[in-house]
């Protein structure tokens, strides 16, 4: 028998719970849906599933609280599903540890890819051995080298400055997930700096002139609006 | 007088009622300054015309009191004040301006007289105004009232079709799937969705509106990169409408704009969509950022087939085109997705407007302004 990645759904929301649970059954997961807070911490450590969907409107508890419990004890890989339209309540999601968010309504593909590459990332965590083995990260055109603190494009070196390097080095090794403004700037400027997300833009709009080609159409660096950034990770 | 001075606007902080005892004094620090002012008016003014008078004749003292005290219930909120200002003009009546000068002379026949005179006129202008400004208050509330009425009879009007068509798809599916071909249930299917996605966009129009604050029409702006907006918004667009070609042309240097991101955002995807859905043959969406003076200049052009000479002065007020009152039932001719940009626009403090470009296709633009700048207090 074949073993599959088991998947909590946790939506109270019976006619939302439904389809998830058959889109991810037809895509080969299993699945086990619980309508609460409280029964979701249960089955969280009796079953230990290998992903959480985890709407953040329950009931009995808020889902946030959910989250923050799972993460005191364990790096699961949870996406966080939420009605809520406030750039705030993502940022907030990301930064209590959720490894993804997305927002309500959403198409099946959409929430497939999301927990694909949630549970790739904690499995293989793709970019990081990528950058263990090699010191590189490749994405398309671009190479960032670790050992030489370089950004290449199409083998050119895109002469970027230290504070840039930082940043697009930062983007690198999370490829593929949201980093918030808060979560770049502690990591860039230490956990005293000013969130003030002023300077990180405009080393953004700098980067971009410099390693896209046309910096309306990224391809290598996405902008969430009012969140943070991604990294492509296409190879 | 200074306080009469049109272009005088007061600090939020100094418009804030404050409330003595059962909310029957109502008091602002507006309109203790008024009233000061006023009051401080009449003293002097009186004090100048005795200095010049010779003859000692104190008529006109009661004269300018009797004025003091009615501009001041006119000008200020609730009786306090005004009361307030009424004693005082007694007292000051017959402490300062009247014999012997600087006593009290309190067995003065026209002591009373004055005091009734004046309390009468401080309670009757204050009844008077208070009733008129309640009013207006009124015909603003039945105002917003017919607008939320129109609102939700355009809202209602375009919910129905789409749920019309889903509700029967989903019934002949339910009832009468034997008889379908795969084929057809596809189609029906698909229908479905679409309508589905379509009122998700509506929806999002409308929780976009709810954020834009009820009363004073004000949002909640920050520094944005204006590129990084763009960005974004043409992402999301190919990702909905792949066959579109979009093309964003930026300017070299960065743009930040004091905006609701989220809100802006919104403004040009319905623009783009727009461009879609009633450009027709729309093939490709050119979306432009430069910068005007103090403003920046957003426009998207496409190359459909343009805007109706007839429609491009009230586009985007959400009304039915005149010509479209046969057809009532084409859902996608109600203009709410336009209406919603320009409630955003305007609560930025920029504006939108629409034309035909010159190689055909239509061109939808709009402006922000590059500085913040408070403009609650003109929108009042």
């Amino acid at each position: 028998m074949k073993i599959k990645d088991k998947v909590l759904i946790v939506e109270d929301e019976q006619s939302i719970s439904n389809f998830i649970s058959m889109v991810l059954v037809a895509n080969g997961y299993d699945t086990i849906v619980v309508r609460t807070g409280e029964e979701a911490l249960t089955m969280i450590a009796s079953h230990c599933p290998d992903l959480i969907v985890l709407d953040l409107g329950l009931p009995d508890m808020d889902g946030m609280e959910v989250l923050k419990s799972v993460r005191n004890w364990s790096n699961l890989p949870i996406v966080v599903v939420s009605a809520r339209t406030h750039e705030h309540d993502k940022v907030e999601a990301l930064d209590y540890g959720a490894d993804d968010y997305i927002v309500k309504p959403f198409g099946t593909s959409e929430l497939l890819a999301r927990i694909r590459m949630a549970i790739r990332h904690t499995r293989t965590n793709l970019s990081n051995s990528q950058i263990a083995q090699s010191g590189k990260f490749v994405t398309g055109d671009l190479t960032i080298d670790y050992d030489k603190h370089q950004v290449l494009i199409k083998g050119e070196n895109a002469k970027l400055t230290v504070n840039e390097y930082k940043i697009v080095a930062l983007l690198g090794k999370y490829a593929g997930k949201v980093l918030t403004y808060d979560f770049i700037i502690r990591e860039l400027w230490g956990p005293k700096a000013k969130a003030d997300n002023q300077i990180l833009r405009v080393n953004m709009a700098n980067i971009r002139r410099k390693i896209e080609e046309n910096p309306a159409k990224p391809q290598y660096i996405f902008t969430e609006v009012g969140v943070g950034y991604r990294m492509s990770e296409d190879t | 007088m200074k306080d009469r001075n049109f272009k005088w606007t007061w600090p939020k902080e100094w418009l804030k009622k404050t409330t003595l005892s059962k909310g029957l004094l109502v008091y602002t620090s507006r309109d203790f300054v008024v009233s000061a002012a006023l009051f401080l008016t009449a003293v002097v003014l009186c004090m100048v015309i005795r200095h010049f008078d010779p003859e000692n004749d104190s008529s006109y003292v009661a004269m300018i009191f009797l004025l003091d005290v009615f501009l001041t219930a006119l000008l200020t909120d609730g009786f306090l004040f005004s009361i307030f200002c009424a004693v005082l003009a007694v007292l000051c009546v017959d402490y300062i301006f009247t014999e012997p000068y600087w006593e009290p002379s309190f067995t003065l026949a026209g002591f009373p007289v004055t005091f009734v005179v004046m309390m009468t006129i401080t309670i009757v202008t204050g009844i008077l105004t208070s009733g008129a400004k309640q009013r207006t208050q009124m015909l603003r509330e039945a105002q917003k009232e017919k607008t939320r009425g129109n609102l939700l009879r355009a809202v209602s009007h375009d919910l129905r079709t789409p749920l019309t068509s889903i509700v029967g798809a989903t019934n002949v599916l339910l009832e009468d799937r034997q008889q379908l071909s795969e084929e057809q249930q596809v189609k029906l299917l698909t229908d479905v969705n679409e309508e589905a996605q379509w009122l998700v966009r509506m929806v999002e129009n409308l929780l976009s509106v709810t954020r834009i604050g009820d009363d004073t029409g004000s949002i909640r702006k920050t520094p944005e990169a204006a590129e990084e907006i763009v960005e974004e918004a043409v992402r999301k667009f190919g990702k909905r409408y792949p066959q579109v070609n979009t093309e964003a042309v930026l300017p070299q240097e960065l743009l930040m704009i004091p905006m609701d991101a989220m809100l802006i955002e919104q403004v040009l995807m319905n623009l783009m969509e727009n461009a879609v859905l009633h450009g027709k043959t729309t093939s490709r969406i050119v979306l432009r950022l430069t910068q005007e003076g103090d403003n920046a200049l957003f426009s998207v052009e496409d190359d459909g087939v343009g805007i109706p000479a007839g429609r491009l002065s009230s586009i985007f007020d959400g009304m039915l085109p005149p010509e479209s009152e046969d057809r009532p039932d084409t859902r996608r001719s109600m203009g709410i997705g336009l209406s919603v940009c320009k409630t955003i626009v305007q609560a930025h403090g920029g504006c939108i407007q629409a034309k035909n470009g010159i190689q055909g296709g239509a061109v939808f633009y709009f402006t922000l302004p590059l500085t913040e700048e408070d403009r609650n207090e003109n929108q009042g």
